[in-house]
């Protein structure tokens, strides 16, 4: 934009980038702060939004990079609540990057940092992300106890979508640990938060959950029809996590219900989606449901294939304890 | 105290001032002046400093501006590139030349009211709603002299309140509805159920820990009690607190006072408890499972939720309400409740009570031609069973509990007994000399 007399004003990219991120839409904002003047770029903001913009784009080891040097110019000036920010971001990178020691060390720090700051929205994003790291190392009463946190740092600020999510979180841990009940009140209250945010994506991840949890719990009628409604809400609201995740649940209603095929073909949609948005939890996730669907109809070869995509995906997460599940799976086919 | 959000605006010049009111009325935020002394009031979510004309005052003055976090705009005539980084060098948060810049500074304002807005409900006292109950639905006696004792309590936010009912009650509802028709409503509401956390792990989640205090607290983590202070904590499953927590809580809720797990300071916390509880906590007092001093000092009100099964007709309006309100959820249309699906619901116990009865709710409603509710999906139990089915004798026998297994197996894979087989893990063969010796038995 420019002035009144033509000048181009000094930082309408700054701002422009600023609105792009938090508008969600990362290239543009990338575009917006590549024509920042550069004696402004060096500013722990236009770090900030460069390290969140590249986060969102799956550059994760240069929004690392941005994000430690935002939060060190923050922390030299004394400006607690950019720091923590920064602090967050860099800890997401180091998640993805699959360093969990560094990333529960950053989050750790934010978390702190948003306790100092009673910023209750803080709080829940980083109990949040430290119960995501808790459940990749597999503990998972640390991860409910994060999870906990976040649900009450979300509800007391009333930030349904935020909540919705951590209750599917709570869901996906309770169930995994044999907690069908506690699951299936969980999936029922990320619904309720769904619905009051008003947000059919996060609705749909819910109901995905849910489905999971109902087949689980041994009704997969039920479940089929929940993970359908899933997949549906996730395709017409352009979610591919979402689609992506519905499919998977579809493909182990179906292999519960004894049909393989159809099993097969679901997870064969998941793991093309999730490959496509490169997100290596859930075609780990696949590759794991699909090694125990081969074990199933006994295609051995197959499963061992299957088990060490799974094991690889693991291991790039730094989830060493799940990699070695899914080795300790290989050998036995 | 005003619980609006505002724009604060320090007016160095009169420039523009005419934009100031309409930029707060466009936000619905209220505008208020400003001196550079003073700092901005709560709900400000940024101070604009108007400065056309008087930009090298603004400067100066920019850094002793008491902002205390709240980003300062400076807003002035000079549509300088070296100006702007000066600006912002001397802790301006944003620099815009009007009136070419109106625009975006309109847009800066609206997502930080916005965001504001997101982030958090007024922090103040908020009217309670017109009937905190409207939840817990029912005209059942039983329910409504629960209620009526409930309404008494209301406006004394220190009495603890002890509630009692089985699993499926609504204790939870129960509960928030105490907090939210009380002084307290605003405040954080935290609920946390005591049988879901291990034990070993109870003491850090309620009081919090620091970092280090044992092998797995990597991070410093704040506790429910500081997550609701000036609110209420409520403690479902009570009686699942090992003792010497008992004792902990006791003392917490006397001195009003909290310390972290590993931490060396007391936090002063300022929490009403509202318990609850499906077995019967005087019977665990004289068990020696339950602190008698605690148990009086949390019985203080002691309240009781009746199970569906004594609540008459409730069931059908509950039934009816789940169908509205879950039918909107999945974008359905709302079934009407026929003679099959009454008759159905009459004929069934609810031993899960509330909880179950929504929950067969949701999955006839999801399984059921839209916009009806197909008894049949109304979960087995409730229309009697599936045919073949069969409850099982008790004690029964282990022949009785296989039989059983393979019917359920059976019915839920539509008499296929392949999947049946395979799902019990089982062979085909076996399977059907399994339901040939059933066959044999029944004749």
């Amino acid at each position: 934009m420019n002035a009144p007399n033509g000048t181009p004003t000094y930082s309408d990219p700054l701002r422009a980038g600023r609105r792009a991120v938090l508008g969600g839409e990362f290239l543009q904002a990338r575009s917006e702060l590549e024509r920042v003047d550069p004696e402004l770029r060096g500013s722990p903001e236009w770090q900030l939004l460069s390290a969140m913009a590249s986060w969102r784009l799956g550059e994760f080891a240069h929004s690392r990079i941005a994000a430690m040097q935002a939060r060190d110019q923050y922390r030299a000036v004394g400006d607690t609540d950019g720091e923590m920010r920064a602090e967050n971001v860099a800890a997401a990178g180091a998640f993805a990057l699959g360093d969990l020691t560094d990333a529960e060390r950053g989050f750790s720090r934010a978390l702190a940092l948003a306790d100092r700051l009673t910023d209750e929205l803080m709080i829940g994003h980083c109990a949040n992300n430290l119960g995501n790291v808790a459940y990749y190392l597999a503990r998972y009463a640390a991860a409910l106890g994060f999870y906990r946190l976040a649900t009450v740092s979300f509800d007391n600020v009333a930030s349904w979508k935020w909540l919705a999510g951590s209750w599917v979180n709570s869901t996906i841990v309770l169930r995994e640990s044999g907690e069908l009940d506690g699951a299936r009140d969980a999936a029922e209250r990320a619904l309720a938060a769904a619905q009051r945010a008003g947000d059919q994506r996060i609705m749909g991840q819910a109901l995905a959950a849910c489905a999971e949890t109902t087949a689980a719990l041994g009704d997969l009628e039920l479940a089929h029809v929940q993970a359908g409604r899933a997949l549906a809400l996730a395709t017409e609201h352009h979610d591919p996590l979402g689609e992506a995740e519905a499919l998977r649940v579809l493909c182990v209603v179906a292999r519960a219900s004894g049909e393989p095929d159809r099993a097969e073909r679901e997870a064969t949609r998941a793991l093309a989606v999730a490959e496509r948005v490169r997100h290596p939890w859930t075609v780990a996730e696949v590759q794991r449901e699909l090694g125990e669907l081969y074990r199933a109809v006994g295609r051995s070869g197959d499963a061992k294939k299957a088990y060490q995509a799974a094991a690889q995906a693991f291991d790039r997460l730094g989830a060493a304890s799940r990699a070695e599940e899914m080795r300790a799976r290989t050998n036995g086919e | 105290m005003s619980d609006r959000l505002a724009v604060a605006v320090i007016e160095l010049s009169d420039s523009f001032r005419a934009a100031w009111d309409d930029l707060a009325a466009e936000l619905d935020v209220d505008r208020v002046a400003l001196a550079p002394d003073d700092a901005p009031p709560p709900g400000a979510v940024a101070i604009i400093l108007a400065a056309g004309g008087e930009e090298d005052r603004a400067l100066d003055l920019l850094p002793s501006i008491p902002a205390g976090g709240t980003p300062v705009l400076l807003v002035g005539a000079a549509a300088s590139h070296r100006f702007g980084i000066q600006a912002l060098r001397q802790g301006a948060a944003d620099y815009f030349a009007l009136p070419g810049d109106l625009d975006i500074l309109r847009r800066t304002l609206t997502a930080r009211v916005e965001a504001a807005r997101e982030r958090g409900r007024p922090s103040g006292p908020v009217a309670p709603p017109a009937d905190p109950f409207a939840e817990l639905r029912g005209q059942s006696d039983a329910l409504q002299s629960t209620l009526d004792a409930a309404r008494r309590v209301l406006p004394h936010d220190q009495v603890t309140v002890l509630i009692h009912g089985e699993t499926g009650t609504g204790k939870e509802l129960l509960a928030r509805a105490l907090h939210e028709g009380g002084p307290r409503a605003g405040a954080p509401f935290v609920a946390v159920n005591c049988a879901a956390i291990p034990t070993e792990l109870m003491e850090s989640e309620l009081f919090g820990h620091e970092r280090g205090a044992f092998t797995d607290a990597h991070a410093a983590k704040p506790g429910l009690f500081e997550e609701a202070h000036q609110g209420s904590l409520f403690l479902d499953e009570i009686g699942h607190l090992p003792l010497p927590l008992q004792g902990k809580l006791l003392r917490a809720l006397e001195d009003r006072r909290i310390r972290r797990v590993g931490g060396t300071r007391s936090r002063e916390v300022d929490v009403r408890i509202i318990a609850a509880s499906h077995v019967d906590l005087e019977a665990a007092v004289e068990r020696g499972d339950f602190r008698q001093d605690l148990f009086y000092r949390i019985n203080v009100v002691s309240l009781t939720l009746p199970p569906l099964r004594e609540r008459g007709d409730d069931v059908q309006s509950l039934a009816g309400h789940f169908a509205a309100t879950l039918a909107e959820r999945y974008s359905l249309p709302v079934p009407q409740l026929d003679d099959a699906t009454r008759t159905a619901l009459r004929g069934y116990a609810w031993p899960g009570n509330v909880r179950e009865l929504r929950h067969a709710i949701e999955r006839a409603l999801l399984l059921s031609e839209a916009g009806t509710l197909d008894p049949q999906h109304l979960i087995p139990r409730a229309t009697g069973g599936p045919a073949g089915a069969g409850p099982i004798p008790f004690p029964a026998t282990l022949e009785e509990i296989q039989a059983a297994a393979v019917r359920a197996a059976l019915l839920q894979h539509g008499d296929n007994k392949s999947a049946a087989a395979r799902q019990l893990g089982i062979s085909r063969a076996r399977l059907q000399r399994l339901l040939d010796r059933d066959d044999e038995e029944q004749s």
